[in-house]
């Protein structure tokens, strides 16, 4: 079976994972390529998101999968704490293949209101390169035992926010629940895009979305093949979300936020 | 062709729901059964009373799965849900809504699996010929219910009485540790409703476990039915288990 409609997925989790085997060589995602639809997708290696120093793992990622490099992008994952994050930014505004910069400090742990934070955001807002937060990699009631996954709360998400309008931020790995809390106006931050594909919405979470979020600004990153995706897809088809909702939702919003064509 | 297109083509019975929270509305119930195709749905409570609730609490709950069975019809499947620390109501539950068309037994986390108080209900189940579904939860992080109940429980359970058919739901949360928790008690299915939705439990399950052991349920209203459904469609297997998962086992289970 092949899906009609193409979909973009910015939230891609793929490549060698320390906890259990992935179906993430080239020729398996050639086939959830073909499976799920993909125009394009972006993805984040496990090796960037675990390795002491992210960019090494970006570069062996980068290398594992350039024969899908048409169609798959990557985002650097940078710690404000370590040393040299200011080359990912360079390298994310200067090479095809980045699509932009990923904070994660639910595993890197420091503070959003930490001054290198604002400074690695402003500096990706002047070098234009979006701006990925990234709630969590695993499921906070199964995340493997040694890893200790601290999500940003809440009220640091919304300062972070309001810090950094000039910035294009993506957020991904928050669930609606966190979502609709989060103490923001979300049409007094136009930068701000959300990634609800792995978003754990209840039996209306999808249908309502439209009610209090600029659909616009929603995203589809499924994070696969650590997650199902087609869950994810199913979910967003079988909502009350009006076709051309689903398809800006699915691939068109997407394209303008990472500038494509 | 979309995937909804694909699930169309699937009998659809949901083995794990609750009637709290969107669903204590009916009607909103009864057009999501009717939205969704569902040819029939298990209510296993509405969680009134929380962790560990009273006797009250338990017949509340029942009672408004009866109510919800009879204002729907014979789509609903209504389990008993009993809190068997409160042994005796909890037999007196089973009697009293055995007679009422009740179908099987639910315990959520009131009493740990290797309770003499559940061995005890549990055999008043089995004696009604009832299957039992038992939540099951092997968390890595925070804090649990204090008495729920971990895969390696619902083993030693479910090893006890070899003529009983059990359910472990959610696939005890972690699939790894909760499947193979339970790969060698053939008396035992799995169901990996609600939220969590890390692929390679369903492809685990049936190797491990074998197709006829594995249940489609989705946790409604606090999880989304598609995003359940879409996990099973995504599957590299046969439309025929495919349908096992989606109906056929739970259908099985339950004599329907």
């Amino acid at each position: 079976m092949t899906l009609e409609i193409v979909a973009v997925d910015t939230g891609l989790l793929l490549g060698p994972c320390p906890f259990r085997s992935l179906p993430s060589a080239p020729e398996d995602l050639l086939d959830l390529r073909r499976r799920a639809g993909l125009e394009r997708a972006i993805a984040s290696g496990f090796r960037s998101l675990l390795y002491f120093d992210p960019l090494m793992g970006l570069d062996e990622d980068l290398q594992a999968y350039a024969a899908l490099a048409d169609w798959l992008y990557f985002y650097a994952v940078l710690n404000p704490e370590f040393p040299q994050w200011e080359k990912g930014v360079r390298r994310a505004a200067q090479e095809r293949q980045i699509a932009g910069v990923r904070l994660l400090p639910a595993l890197h742990h420091y503070s959003l209101n930490d001054s290198s934070v604002q400074e690695l955001v402003r500096a990706a807002a002047e070098a234009h390169v979006p701006v990925n937060l990234m709630a969590r990699v695993f499921d906070d009631r199964i995340a493997p035992r040694f890893v200790e996954q601290q999500v940003p709360p809440l009220g640091e998400v919304a300062a972070f926010l309001h810090a950094n309008e000039g910035a294009l931020v993506v957020l991904s790995m928050f669930y609606f629940s966190e979502l609709k809390t989060l103490a923001v106006d979300w049409s007094e931050l136009p930068n701000v895009y959300v990634d609800f594909g792995c978003s754990k919405p209840n039996v209306a979470s999808l249908d309502e979305l439209a009610t209090w979020f600029p659909v616009e600004r929603a995203l589809f990153g499924t994070g696969a093949p650590f997650y199902y995706w087609g869950g994810s897809r199913l979910g967003l088809e079988g909502s009350r979300l009006s076709e051309d909702q689903q398809r800006g939702l699915l691939a068109n919003n997407a394209r303008k936020v990472f500038s494509w064509d | 062709m979309g995937l909804i297109d694909e699930l169309r083509r699937f009998r659809v019975v949901d083995a794990h729901a609750h009637n709290w929270n969107l669903f204590a509305d009916t009607a909103y119930m009864r057009e999501c059964l009717d939205r969704f195709d569902l040819q029939g749905i298990v209510i296993l409570s509405n969680l009134t009373g929380g962790f560990d609730p009273e006797p009250h609490e338990i017949e509340a709950s029942n009672e408004a799965t009866a109510h919800l069975r009879d204002a729907v019809g014979a789509r609903i499947l209504p389990f008993c849900y009993v809190n068997a620390a409160h042994t005796d109501h909890a037999l007196s539950e089973i009697e009293r809504w055995g007679e009422q068309g009740f179908c099987a037994l639910k315990f959520w986390v009131s009493q740990r699996a290797t309770d003499e108080r559940t061995y005890t209900v549990t055999e008043a189940a089995l004696e009604r010929g009832w299957p039992i579904l038992y939540h099951s939860y092997y968390r890595t992080h925070g804090e649990a219910p204090p008495h729920e109940a971990p895969p390696l429980e619902i083993a030693e359970w479910a090893a006890r009485y070899p003529q009983g058919q059990f359910i472990m739901a959610h696939f005890g949360a972690q699939f790894e540790h909760g499947l193979r928790a339970i790969e060698h008690c053939k008396n035992v299915a799995v169901d990996y409703s609600g939220s969590i939705n890390e692929k390679g439990a369903y492809e685990m399950a049936l190797d491990i476990l074998g197709p006829e052991r594995v249940l489609f349920g989705t946790d409604l209203p606090g999880a989304d039915y598609y995003v359940n459904a879409g996990r099973v469609l995504e599957l590299d297997v046969a439309d025929t288990v495919k349908q096992q998962i989606f109906a056929g086992n739970i259908e099985r289970i339950l004599g329907l």
